[in-house]
Formats: structure tokens, C-alpha cells, sequence
């Protein structure tokens, strides 16, 4: 397996795994601005995955680059739509003059970057299936 | 990613190049072993600079190596 789609695949676990867990957070306990600390989960997308068999070799050339600038396109173009859709069904489901707390606004943006990694790593997994080997 | 409309000939050229190994083939081309995989299943067609490299790690033209395979232009 591409050492990038490793990555992707660690991705996609700590993204996956951070949200459900936020979900579950403000299904028992609702929104409280406790719940963004959830998201500190996230720091575990830096970890680096450890080479072994790589070390020495090329682990990136040209066709993960490709893979990771379609995968960055799907993944804004999900956050477009996303935002558009959420924007548009808050006001009027809520009222264009109503207000939220600032931490919900904030949490909500934290969600966004978390699915947008999410997205990103779920359609870099989809293009290295796609042009593998078998 | 597009679908390749391009052919090859890598594997035979490894073949006859003394069963070269793809990863002997991927370092001299500066590439993972895993692209030249998705090369030899026709999965991925290659840079113009790539196809040139892989041609010349063979020491033969790149129409040798590839071979389009799409309609003609109109």
C-alpha cells in the first residue's frame, strides 16, 4: 500500500473517530462549549506514520501528487457546498436576525475543518483504489 | 483521474531487459513501485517527462513504450 494512502486511511480513522465522538458528546450532554475541547482529538493528525520498508526509497511522486491535488478539490468543493447549504438552512430555518453563542460558531468551524481532512483523506483512499494495480 | 487511453509495452520491456524488477524500474525513473504497478494495469497514464524517462531507461523511443490508443483528433 502507498505510504500516502496509509496516511490517508490515518486520516480518515482520526477525523471519523473525532466526530463520532463530538456527536455523541452533544447527543448526551447538548451543546455546551465543553464539547469543543473533543476536538483536540485532532492534534493526532499530526502523527507521522512510522516508515519502515520505505526508508531510502521514493515514497511520493507524481502520481500522489495528482491524487492529492483531486483529492484537495473534492474535498473544497465539499466544503462549498457544505457551507452554502448550511448557511441557507440555518436562516431559514432560524431566522436571518437570529443569534447564536460564539462558541457554536466556533465549534461548528472546527467540525467543518475536521470533515473537510475527512473528505480529503476519504477521496485520496478512492483514487489510490481506483488506479491500483489490481 | 482519466481513463488512460494509452497502451504499453513496460512489462515486456522489463521482460527483455533482463526480467528487470519494477522496483529496479521505479528507482531508476525516480517513481514508487507502486506507480509503475498502476502503469503496467494501464491505470495511470504517465507525464510527458515520466513517459521519456521510462523510454530512456529502456533505450528506446516512447512510441516503443506507449502507444495511444484514443480517437483520432478531429
Amino acid at each position: 500500500m502507498p505510504y500516502y494512502e496509509r496516511q490517508a486511511r490515518w486520516i480518515l480513522g482520526v477525523t471519523g473517530g473525532t466526530l463520532v465522538i463530538y456527536f455523541l458528546v452533544i447527543a448526551l450532554w447538548r451543546f455546551h462549549p465543553a464539547a469543543m475541547g473533543v476536538f483536540g482529538l485532532s492534534g493526532l493528525l499530526g502523527v507521522r506514520l512510522r516508515r519502515t520498508k520505505e526508508d531510502g526509497d521514493i515514497i511520493y511522486d507524481e502520481r500522489d501528487r495528482d491524487i492529492e491535488r483531486r483529492a484537495l478539490l473534492a474535498s473544497l468543493t465539499f466544503f462549498y457546498i457544505a457551507a452554502i447549504a448550511l448557511g441557507l438552512v440555518t436562516g431559514f430555518w432560524k431566522g436571518w436576525e437570529s443569534t447564536v453563542p460564539f462558541w457554536m460558531v466556533w465549534q461548528v468551524v472546527w467540525a467543518a475543518m475536521i470533515a473537510v481532512w475527512g473528505v480529503k483523506a476519504a477521496w485520496t483512499i478512492a483514487l489510490y483504489r481506483r488506479t491500483a494495480d489490481a | 483521474m482519466p481513463e488512460p487511453e494509452l497502451k504499453n509495452q513496460i512489462r515486456r520491456l522489463r521482460f527483455d531487459h533482463g526480467e528487470m524488477t519494477q522496483e529496479h524500474l521505479a528507482r531508476q525513473v525516480g517513481v514508487t513501485r507502486h506507480t509503475i504497478m498502476a502503469l503496467e494495469a494501464g491505470k495511470y497514464a504517465p507525464s510527458l517527462l515520466l513517459a521519456f524517462r521510462i523510454a530512456r531507461a529502456f533505450g528506446v523511443s516512447v512510441e516503443q513504450v506507449f502507444q495511444y490508443d484514443g480517437p483520432q483528433a478531429a
